[in-house]
């Protein structure tokens, strides 16, 4: 069955989920919504023949091709009313802003409790990236307390609504892996590069060494987490599975975007959108 | 030349020298000696800034300092205490903490071409009731006239004063000077300077600095600050007070600011060696060079050949671990060579 999508909010994460989202058979864009015609999100969506308007959530939901999703991909202050137009008409919303509001989502691990819920948080894309390999340490050593996630985007993917939720990107990412993953303290830290060429999306997992007790099995869990994110991001790539520096022993990843709207840099877009999507498909 | 602000970051700056080892012992004692001094305005924290405590950059060893250190703050009327904020690495919450805790001067930090991440930090410190200064980190990484329009973003925020940081100690006087000009041509606000000794050249631009416009600049007591050092504030006065200026600080006693720092930190006062030199030739952030030695040594590569590369790909601050992703590709690459 086709599913019917809003995308609100076309800024970065909102045009990079457009073009997947047309690439996809399942899914039909009933809207492309913004609240500035000069927008460069609305004039590329209208080039693709996707319906645009500048009336923000008010417009999606006057349409008589009723969307069955909204993904709201505006920022983390305005979620909540969002939230609030979509369940008065009865319209699922995936959240794409670290709004810390509806129920945390990383599909590959929770994905089942997630599409129950009528408002499903997206959280981060240092969450999309790391929550899985944290899930496997903590997996392979129970009394893991501390983690550290260290992200790195580059400055050309990151719009001014990602710029202002930084204290959010932090509370919300730290929040999902605390309960995603039981590990009490969360550390959460976000990098802005504004290198030419972009730098690629880089995540970085350090965990104390003395607090690894099953070293080969660490390994053997991250491997498995990371093959099954890879099912629905296919550009993750381990750099280091796991090493020691003394204290401190870390796991850190590239995500590889695949080139939809920004080139391969841009691995922040590229994992939360295929997060939603995997999302999106299973509803 | 009107008598400008002397702003001691000894006690954050210092903290990468000592691996964020400030006890607070040591803080107060500092604290008390800079009173008698005449010093009104003094930063505390993890080298880092607020929430920079981490593995990625180095845990603080007492995370609990600035608890200890409250009451001590709050009687001391007057001096101004201030903390370094990062976005990206302290959330709001952790401003509303220190400001309880009576920290008055929030120093909101970026990337000198990243303002833009500054604007909702700025406006949370400002709504605390904070005297909010707005700082452009690596500001050698941009021309001058970009660093202006990152700075009037930063004043429209609310900032009520703009610093740059030579964070790298890569800049020289010249350069400095061209800097002010820029900057001061857009803002309405005072500006103010942040330097490293790398190329033995902090004191001589903190000068080019206060003789092109600038009102505030940072200092430490013996230079004791991250890579080769800061401004040395003993200098800086001495100079100052040389030249006829009342700079309002007793010499005397900010050389027993110093002896202080001397005296219990005799392992690890900055120097100017040849790898301090690199990193700011090279546009490193100096907090790095510790990271750079440790990480050449793991993956068996030389640290110059180290340096270079991460310079070439415009590593910034707060990416420590970029040090060990190049470390190990470079490492790759000469095993199959
Ligand atoms: N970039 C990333 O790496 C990344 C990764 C994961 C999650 N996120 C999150 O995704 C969201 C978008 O980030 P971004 O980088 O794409 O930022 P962006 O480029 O600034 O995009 C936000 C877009 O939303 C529009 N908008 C804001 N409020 C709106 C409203 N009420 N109705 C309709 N449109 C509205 C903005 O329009 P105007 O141009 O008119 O303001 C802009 O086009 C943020 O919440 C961010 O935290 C970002």
């Amino acid at each position: 069955m086709t599913k019917k999508v809003a995308i609100l909010g076309p800024g970065n994460i909102g045009c990079d989920l457009l073009c997947k989202c047309l690439k996809e058979e399942e899914i039909e864009v009933v809207m492309f919504a913004g609240r500035n015609y000069n927008s460069k999100g609305l004039r590329l969506a209208s080039s693709l023949g996707v319906p645009i308007t500048d009336r923000s959530i008010d417009a999606i939901i006057k349409l008589k091709n009723k969307p069955d999703i909204i993904v709201d991909a505006t920022s983390a202050i305005y979620h909540k009313s969002h939230y609030e137009v979509a369940k008065k008409n009865k319209i699922l919303i995936i959240d794409m802003t670290p709004a810390n509001y509806g129920i945390s989502c990383c599909p590959a691990i929770n994905l089942t409790e997630c599409i129950k819920e009528d408002n499903i948080n997206m959280i981060s894309c240092g969450g999309q990236s790391s929550i899985p390999i944290c899930y496997a340490i903590k997996a392979s050593n129970a009394d893991l307390d501390y983690i550290e996630v260290v992200s790195t985007i580059s400055s050309a993917s990151a719009g001014l609504a990602t710029r202002r939720n930084i204290s959010n990107y932090i509370n919300t990412t730290e929040n999902a892996i605390m309960n995603l993953t039981g590990i009490k303290n969360v550390k959460v830290i976000i990098n802005i590069s504004p290198a030419i060429p972009p730098i690629r999306m880089k995540t970085s997992i350090f965990v104390e060494t003395q607090q690894i007790i099953n070293y080969q099995e660490t390994i053997a869990n991250i491997k498995l987490m990371s093959d099954k994110t890879r099912e629905y991001v296919k550009g993750l790539k381990n750099i280091i599975i796991l090493k020691s520096f003394g204290e401190k022993t870390l796991s850190q990843i590239e995500i590889i975007g695949s080139g939809d709207y920004f080139e391969e840099y841009a691995g922040n877009l590229e994992i939360i959108n295929c997060a939603a999507l995997k999302v999106i498909k299973n509803l | 030349m009107n008598l400008p602000i002397f702003y001691d970051v000894t006690l954050r700056d210092g903290s990468h020298a000592n691996n964020h080892s400030f006890t607070s012992q040591f803080c107060s004692q500092y604290i008390e000696q800079a009173y008698k001094s005449g010093l009104k305005f003094i930063e505390l924290g993890h080298g880092n800034g607020l929430g920079g405590s981490s593995l990625q950059i180095g845990k603080s060893k007492d995370p609990y300092i600035l608890r200890s250190l409250e009451k001590y703050i709050n009687s001391n009327k007057d001096i101004k205490f201030g903390m370094h904020v990062i976005p990206g690495l302290a959330k709001f919450a952790d401003i509303k903490k220190i400001v309880n805790q009576g920290i008055s001067i929030i120093r909101v930090a970026s990337h000198c071409s990243e303002a833009d991440t500054t604007e909702t930090y700025i406006e949370y410190a400002a709504n605390c009731g904070c005297e909010v200064w707005g700082l452009l980190m690596m500001s050698h990484m941009i021309k001058p006239d970009h660093l202006a329009k990152e700075a009037e973003k930063m004043q429209s925020y609310g900032a009520s004063r703009i610093v740059f940081l030579d964070s790298a100690g890569s800049l020289t006087p010249s350069m400095v000077e061209k800097i002010c000009i820029e900057i001061l041509s857009v803002i309405k606000i005072p500006l103010g300077i942040h330097t490293h000794n790398n190329l033995n050249a902090a004191l001589a631009n903190s000068l080019s600095a206060l003789s092109n416009g600038c009102s505030s600049i940072d200092v430490c007591s013996r230079g004791y600050g991250a890579g080769a050092g800061n401004l040395s504030l003993e200098s800086i006065i001495a100079i100052l007070e040389k030249d006829g200026v009342d700079t309002g600080i007793s010499f005397d006693e900010v050389i027993k600011l110093a002896n202080l720092i001397q005296s219990y930190f005799p392992q690890s006062l900055p120097q100017v060696d040849s790898l301090s030199v690199s990193t700011g030739f090279y546009g490193l952030f100096s907090g790095y060079k510790k990271k750079i030695i440790e990480v050449a040594k793991e993956y068996n590569i030389e640290e110059i050949q180290l340096v270079k590369k991460l310079g070439e790909i415009d590593i910034i601050a707060g990416q420590e671990d970029q040090i060990i992703s190049t470390a190990s590709e470079l490492s790759n690459k000469e095993q199959k060579s």
